[in-house]
């Protein structure tokens, strides 16, 4: 099935790629990664130098399984049906899933030093 | 004006079926698919119920998404899906509705507390829009022990439900997705807590 989204159409569904760019497991928030927050059909297509209708396409499909088996096949299912170019998504998936890694170490830091003031602070709150 | 092209039942199975078969590309035909068709219901249902064009689209894409995570919760041959998802949608919509209202029982003696210090003709009703800054003011002290409590309280006033707006204006960006979730929760949950106790007084 290809995509049949008009000019007016477009402009209304770029609004659900904004809401699912804070949803782990869509395109959309693996760009919103990679692209720090943006998300504009113009920087997707700039990245991936695709049209903005298929950029707008590309963002609203599942993320690559994260499975070695399912992962390939999900990137070639994408790059068939999208006919961007292979490399520069891959490496924009790849540097997404760096930066959320590194994010996942740092939080941690950051949530134990967190969880000494919130401790504080609860004490403060109890009834 | 919200344009919606008409949806072709037909092709809803097999599109129902690829996201079985975990598809990557099933999710984008569906949401072109329905999310307009999808929004425009809403507004229409639910539109006297105080849902308005950015609750309506996120109601329809909270439908979507769902489906698309667990496509399973469809059982094929028990009616069409779109009819599926408009009922889960109502569902959703009633429960935003009990949501909205729970939150303003909790507000609501504020609300009068306002009017008696305003002198203004204020009236506590379900349509009721909460004076966030007179909040602020008679209980400050109370409600915010740091100035990241009090950008949470304005949120909350404003029912903002998007956590992403949450996570701006926390400065959280930092963290993962998941994190920033779990920070956001204990942080209005802290202020709801101070807000009954208040509402106790």
């Amino acid at each position: 099935m290809n995509s049949k989204i008009t000019g007016s159409e477009a402009v209304q569904i770029e609004g659900a790629v904004v809401r699912l760019a804070s949803r782990p497991g869509f395109l959309a928030h693996v760009f919103s990664i990679a692209f720090a927050g943006d998300v504009s059909m113009q920087r997707v297509a700039e990245e991936l130098r695709c049209p903005t209708e298929m950029a707008l396409r590309v963002s609203l499909m599942r993320a690559p399984r994260i499975e070695q088996k399912t992962f390939r096949n999900d990137v070639e299912r994408i790059v068939e049906e999208t006919s961007i170019d292979k490399t520069r998504f891959l490496a924009i998936v790849r540097q997404a899933q760096s930066i959320e890694a590194l994010a996942q170490t740092n939080s941690q830091i950051l949530l134990a030093a967190r969880d000494s003031l919130a401790h504080s602070d609860s004490e403060k709150d109890a009834p | 004006m919200i344009q919606a092209r008409r949806v072709d039942i037909a092709q809803l199975g097999p599109l129902h079926a690829r996201l079985l078969e975990g598809d990557p590309i099933a999710s984008a035909d569906l949401i072109e698919t329905l999310y307009l068709p999808l929004t425009s219901y809403a507004l229409k249902k639910h539109h006297r119920f105080g849902v308005d064009r950015d609750r309506a689209a996120d109601l329809a894409l909270n439908v979507l998404v769902s489906l698309i995570e667990r496509p399973e919760q469809f059982q094929d041959g028990r009616g069409n899906l779109f009819g599926y998802l408009c009922m889960a949608l109502d569902g959703d919509a009633i429960n935003w509705g009990r949501d909205l209202r729970n939150r303003e029982q909790i507000f609501s003696m504020h609300a009068v507390e306002v009017q008696e210090i305003g002198g203004n003709t204020y009236e506590v009703d379900p349509g009721i829009k909460m004076d966030a800054m007179g909040i602020l003011e008679r209980n400050f002290d109370e409600i915010v022990s740091d100035p990241s409590d009090e950008a949470v309280l304005s949120l909350i006033l404003q029912d903002e439900r998007d956590y992403s707006v949450y996570a701006k204006a926390l400065q959280l960006n930092d963290l993962s997705v998941n994190a920033q979730t779990a920070e956001i929760k204990r942080r209005k949950d802290r202020i709801e807590k101070r807000l009954k106790r208040l509402k106790g007084k």
